[in-house]
């Protein structure tokens, strides 16, 4: 492939931005809840995003929004510079311009296709070489032996599976990679090697990332940046050493207090358990998602929905009352 | 699976398809391997079994034993005829149904309905009394009436696999729709419908020796069920005419079933 | 008779299937006293659920169970006859699992899942006395409003709450002792944080001895007086939570802790642990860990000799050649 850029594949500059979403409305057609309530957020070249959020957020939905898989009702998408390409339409190439790493690894890989067909596929399929050298040059990539050719998915183990799905991803030179929870179904000493391994893929290949996890000690350790979901909405984005270090938003501060910590002090002992009760079984209208466990909500909560605001240069939050300065 | 049962599973594929070979094999040996001229009458009516006639002669004298090879080959040309025709239509239908789904696979399965819903044994004997009772004939007759259930069987295995996530990694990558279905969705369903197909190929052949049993098969060619069925009101005093040809249905029928339940236990293992 | 709660010595359990024998936990040694909760850490495939389960006789008929003592409350817990468990269940000794949907029946109310766990072992108690009783407990584990639940089905209860539920079966006939297996593993981390806090209450109240099991050092870390750290059916390490997390001896523990993702770690600061945990315990001549030691990895001792948990200073023992105790 030529390193200068073509009508296919754009150079992108550093700096500027890669996906775009705004104020994007998701429901899916069986419910009438929406599942995506307004999201606004954007991902820069060459920086890593980490998407944080529980159950229900709608965290997976936002990458599936921004790969095209699933229409918005209102809002824009747009993804370098472009409509999200989707599974229909697009020409490869711009399919093959973001891609996604699951959260399964035992149900990403065919299970009846050898590791080495596995990793042939999209190369062949995209125009790239596809030798088996090239297939080794990827394993080399992601720290697998050579030895993982000829076997089938179900004789390795959810790591090394992980790092295939990766390396799939990675083979076509996406610009963006999208990875879904990609470590959550690995024990925790596997879990680091993969970290370890998408933060030197991104300084080595230069892609710009999506890292969504329900993890907020997992998502620290790769994003430069980080969102935080609540219900359909992001509550919060900033850096993410400010965000876990001075969360404004309530929520942020329950969410960094709940995580398990091996300090002796865990850190915000004052925020622990501040988030009482659970997220609402029944939707609502108006106002804001989180009102029902906030500790500093106001009848001001209840009717009006807070909108993302800049707080300063690099944080955003959504609420009528942030906390810290 | 523990060892022994590891064990049995082993002996019972290999008898199984030994089995299937050894009767397509003997289909295809039969002009060579048969004594006499299936339909030639060769020796005294209704003579037991003997060193001249292995399986003795039937009511007219007409040797047995290449009775049942000639048997065997017309058996296996039915069922490997009507295995090529459910093969192609239901592998299509299933798989565009299942993988295009919409107003395709509403369409698709209400024709697989219609097939499915005809009795098959008698649309047979009333197609017979219309076209007459040749080879060709019966092949393409149960052919069109056995693949509808095939073709849901594909469907529901293509639906369940078109949802994984490995699926939606190719179609990310970029792998068109041809590709998608032979190259990452058929590898994986091929055990269940391999399963199914040879339960399915025993029913034909057991639907094949009924109408042969009740006379309407071809009569240019011997069927094992035109033997056995030949020799009715004969059963007790010359067993051996309908005996015979009984234990070829059986084993072929028991070999094709027990080759599916194995790969099915594979499977499953 | 021991003064402990609850007395192990030496258990093994293995696994019998056909002409394989695999070995799912290979002498463990360990003590509980009343009140107290052992946090018991490891990843998959270290026997942790199994050793739980030999402890409340739910081993299926393939289990061969070899031990020198196991003594719980005077009781011989390798000895019971058979309708001895009936007694020691859900009576003596409590059981939290992780799955809250699979561990409640669907098809039954929460109210008649409770009652029939109290009256089983109390079979004087009239149904008055039963509801009393329930809705006391529900309300103890901090369900409100339970008097109107009672008949509720567990699919309309979250997960929280449903755990919770499990939780209160458990207590419900004041056992001495809860075994509890990754019992928030299937939580939101929120929720999870509350359920610890749940959990802690109960312990200080009832001064129940509790038995956490975990993956997660740091959902330990949040609850237990003392650790006990498994790797491939061993324990590798033991003594107070504080102590062994701050100052571990063992190299696992020292890795475990090097790779914990944290929020405040610096990107890039996790060390990981090469290779995988093993998923069956062979026949291995020296210490189980050696392939992934960076510290033993090619010492003369550690290659052939299988260390044993000796007793260290203070309330601590290690498994390992390379400790100068």
């Amino acid at each position: 492939m030529s390193r200068g850029g073509d009508l296919m594949n754009p150079i992108i500059a550093a700096g500027s931005t890669v996906v775009t979403l705004q104020d994007v409305r998701v429901s899916y057609r069986s419910r009438a809840e929406p599942i995506l309530r307004g999201v606004t957020l954007t991902l820069s070249a060459g920086e890593t995003l980490g998407v944080v959020g529980e159950s229900g957020c709608g965290k997976t939905t936002l990458l599936r929004t921004i790969l095209g898989l699933i229409p918005t009702d209102s809002g824009v998408v747009e993804v370098l510079g472009g409509d999200p390409p989707g599974l229909k339409d697009g020409s490869p190439a711009s399919r093959a311009a973001i891609q996604l790493v699951h959260q399964d690894p035992f149900a990403s890989l065919n299970p009846r296709m050898t590791i080495r067909q596995i990793l042939q596929a999209p190369l062949r399929i995209n125009g790239y070489e596809h030798s088996a050298s090239r297939v080794r040059e990827l394993l080399d990539m992601v720290g697998l032996s050579h030895s993982v050719l000829e076997n089938l998915p179900a004789q390795l183990s959810g790591g090394q599976r992980q790092r295939i799905a990766i390396a799939r991803a990675l083979s076509i030179k996406p610009k963006v990679l999208l990875l879904d929870e990609p470590v959550s179904a690995l024990d925790v000493s596997v879990q680091a090697q993969v970290i370890n391994l998408i933060n030197d893929l991104q300084g080595s290949q230069g892609f710009s990332c999506i890292f969504v996890s329900h993890d907020l000690a997992v998502v620290a350790q790769v994003a430069n940046r980080i969102a935080v979901m609540y219900l359909g909405q992001v509550v919060e984005i900033g850096d993410t050493d400010s965000v876990l270090t001075e969360p404004a938003h309530p929520y942020s501060m329950a969410l960094a207090a709940s995580v398990p910590s091996l300090r002796q002090e865990p850190r915000g002992e004052s925020w622990r358990g501040l988030a009482v009760g659970e997220p609402p079984s029944e939707m609502m209208t108006s106002g804001c998602t989180f009102r029902s466990r906030c500790w500093v909500a106001t009848s001001r909560c209840d009717v009006e929905t807070p909108r993302l605001v800049e707080r300063t240069s690099s944080r955003q939050v959504a609420c009528h009352h942030p906390q810290g300065r | 699976m523990s060892s022994l049962r590891s064990r049995i599973w082993v002996l019972r594929l290999i008898s199984s398809t030994a089995g299937v070979l050894v009767w397509l094999l003997l289909a295809m040996a039969a002009p060579w391997l048969a004594p006499h001229d299936p339909f030639l009458v060769v020796g005294e009516g209704l003579a037991a079994p003997s060193w001249h006639h292995p399986l003795g002669t039937d009511l007219i004298g007409r040797d047995l034993f290449s009775g049942v090879l000639f048997g065997a080959r017309t058996s296996a040309t039915i069922v490997v005829g009507v295995a090529a025709i459910v093969v192609v239509i239901a592998f299509i239908v299933g798989l565009v149904s299942g993988y295009l789904g919409g107003i395709i696979d509403d369409f698709l399965m209400r024709i697989a309905e219609i097939f499915q819903v005809v009795p098959r044994f008698f649309l047979a004997i009333v197609a017979i009394a219309y076209f007459g009772s040749g080879v060709d004939r019966l092949i393409v007759i149960l052919g069109l009436t056995s693949w509808s259930g095939l073709a849901r069987v594909i469907r529901a295995e293509t639906l369940s696999v078109r949802e994984s996530a490995f699926i939606e990694a190719a179609q990310l990558f970029g792998s068109g729709i041809f590709r998608t279905i032979f190259r990452e969705i058929l590898p994986n369903i091929a055990p269940t419908v391999a399963v199914y197909l040879t339960l399915l190929l025993s029913r034909v052949l057991l639907v094949e020796a009924s109408l042969a049993f009740i006379g309407l098969s071809d009569p240019s060619s011997i069927s094992w069920g035109y033997l056995a069925g030949s020799s009715q009101a004969y059963l007790r005093s010359a067993w051996w005419i309908a005996v015979f040809p009984g234990l070829a249905i059986l084993m072929a029928a028991l070999s094709l079933t027990s080759l599916g339940d194995a790969i099915g236990r594979r499977e499953r293992k | 008779m021991s003064s402990h709660l609850l007395e192990i010595r030496n258990l093994s359990v293995r696994f019998q299937s056909g002409s394989h024998q695999l070995t799912a936990v290979d002498g463990v040694d360990l003590t509980i006293d009343k009140g107290e909760t052992l946090g018991i850490v490891g990843e998959s495939g270290c026997g942790k659920t199994v050793l739980a389960t030999s402890l409340l006789g739910l081993l299926p008929s393939s289990a061969r169970v070899a031990t020198h003592r196991l003594q719980f409350s005077g009781i011989d817990l390798s000895n019971v006859p058979s309708g001895g468990w009936r007694s020691i269940r859900g009576r003596r000794i409590g059981m939290v699992f992780q799955d809250p949907t699979t561990a409640l029946n669907p098809l039954r109310t929460i109210g008649s899942q409770l009652a029939e766990s109290i009256a089983i072992h109390d079979r004087s108690a009239t149904s008055r006395e039963i509801r009393k009783r329930i809705i006391d407990l529900l309300e103890s584990v901090g369900i409100a409003g339970a008097s109107g639940r009672l008949s509720d089905y567990p699919h309309q209860w979250s997960g929280g709450m449903r755990q919770r539920a499990l939780i209160a079966m458990a207590i419900s006939n004041s056992p001495d002792l809860l075994i509890a297996d990754e019992p928030t593993t299937a939580l939101d981390v929120t929720i999870q944080a509350q359920v610890l806090e749940l959990l802690r209450s109960i312990q200080r109240e009832r001064e129940l001895a509790m038995i956490f099991i975990s993956h997660s050092l740091g959902v330990v870390n949040s609850i237990a007086d003392r650790i006990s750290v498994m790797y491939a059916g061993r324990i590798v390490e033991s003594g107070p939570c504080s102590e062994v997390l701050t100052t571990p001896s063992h190299p696992y523990t020292r890795a475990l802790i090097d790779c914990f993702p944290e929020i405040g770690r610096s990107r890039g600061s996790l060390v990981a642990i090469d290779g995988q945990p093993p998923r069956h315990i062979g026949k291995i001549d020296g210490c189980r860990f050696r392939d992934r030691c960076n510290v033993g990895r090619d010492r003369l001792d550690c290659v052939s000799h299988d260390p044993v948990l000796k007793r260290a200073a203070g309330d601590r023992s290690v498994a390992c050649h390379a400790v100068v105790i």
